[in-house]
């Protein structure tokens, strides 16, 4: 049988990791990791990216960060760090993530520890094929204040209120920002240039936002 | 494009896990994983099978068993264990193994430990993709005689 084979997300579930085995993971892999770690309470999902999921990764980034430039905020970018607080026994590596409200809290550090430091403002998540984890209670848990989660197709802005994400039409840390702004940037990207796409976003912020 | 899509294997790597790692991470999963792990000097091989490798896996299984039955040989299966020397810094696990010639020496026993315990005497691999392990290299450390 001839089937169609996308697969933009390889992932692989192990349980009844302990924190421990979790953290020496964490430590013995290092920073060169190609994939990324999510845990929740025992579960342990490693998921290798692949290049659909890639790619959008890559874009999200650019525009948040010409936001940054055009919109003069100031932002730290934390990549995929990994965000984890063992009281919780929940730990989460991020496509990408930013301190933008709390960028003067964490300046000049080197090193995160979330049991002392803020968590970022802004995590972005591209899940194309389903996670086996739970991943909103996971960033709830460590109070990411909003997410942007793409599945392939549609954006979705959520902001954490009262320990649960709602959903939102517009950015609380890019004020102005419409979700339906960027969806259909992220669209774009499917079939745009990318330098011709950041240089039309960069303008389209500064001709309507800025 | 339609492609023919079969995967046998899913495969996931991690590279520089210690020894301990490795061991903390066999305790805490237990027997009842889903997934294979084979380890060689720091690298981790998580190995998830499909139905693409797991109906031959059991093919191979019955015909053992039926070969040791009519040929009337003592066979210990050791299925999926964990077959693991520190020293040597690697483990793997089989698709599965028997004990045939020292079937005897393990007779009776409830758990291997290849410190003091012969290895299998022969081990089935099913790699329907390629491995990212060396698994000629793990086994022949190991000491299993036929693969």
């Amino acid at each position: 049988m001839l089937v169609k084979s996308t697969l933009a997300e390889q992932r692989t579930v192990l349980h009844n990791v302990s924190w421990e085995t979790f953290e020496a993971l964490l430590r013995d892999t290092g920073e060169d990791r190609g994939s990324r770690f999510a845990y929740d309470c025992g579960v342990l999902e490693i998921m290798t990216p692949l290049f659909e999921h890639e790619n959008p990764k890559i874009q999200f980034d650019r525009f948040i960060f010409a936001l940054a430039v055009e919109l003069k905020t100031k932002i730290r970018s934390a990549g995929s760090t990994t965000l984890k607080r063992k009281p919780i026994a929940k730990g989460i590596e991020p496509d990408s993530c930013y301190y933008i409200q709390n960028e003067p809290l964490i300046r000049g550090k080197q090193e995160l520890d979330l049991t002392t430091d803020p968590a970022p403002d802004l995590a972005v998540e591209i899940d194309i094929t389903s996670s086996s984890v739970n991943k909103f209670n996971i960033y709830a848990a460590l109070g990411v204040g909003e997410l942007w989660r793409y599945n392939g197709d549609i954006l979705k802005f959520y902001q954490l209120v009262e320990s649960q994400y709602i959903e939102i039409k517009f950015s609380i840390v890019f004020p102005l920002i419409s979700v339906s702004d960027m969806n259909r940037f992220i669209q774009q990207s499917k079939t745009m240039d990318e330098i011709d796409l950041v240089q039309s976003f960069s303008a389209w912020v500064r001709g309507n936002i800025g | 494009m339609l492609v023919k899509s079969t995967v046998g294997e899913q495969r996931t790597v991690l590279h520089n896990i210690s020894w301990e790692t490795f061991e903390a991470l066999l305790r805490d999963t237990g027997e009842d994983r889903g997934s294979r792990f084979a380890y060689d000097c720091g690298v981790l091989e998580i190995m998830t099978p499909l139905f693409e490798h797991e109906n031959p896996k059991s093919n191979f299984g019955n015909f053992i068993i039926a070969l040791a039955e009519e040929l009337g040989i003592e066979v210990r299966s050791a299925g999926s264990t964990t077959l693991k020397r520190k020293i040597s810094k690697r483990g793997i696990e089989p698709d599965t193994c028997y004990y045939i010639q020292n079937e005897l020496a393990i007779r009776g026993k409830e758990t291997l430990d290849l410190e003091n315990d012969p290895p299998p005497d022969l081990a089935i691999e099913i790699d329907i993709t390629s491995s990212s392990v060396n698994k000629l290299g793990i086994y022949s450390a190991l000491g299993v005689t036929e693969l």
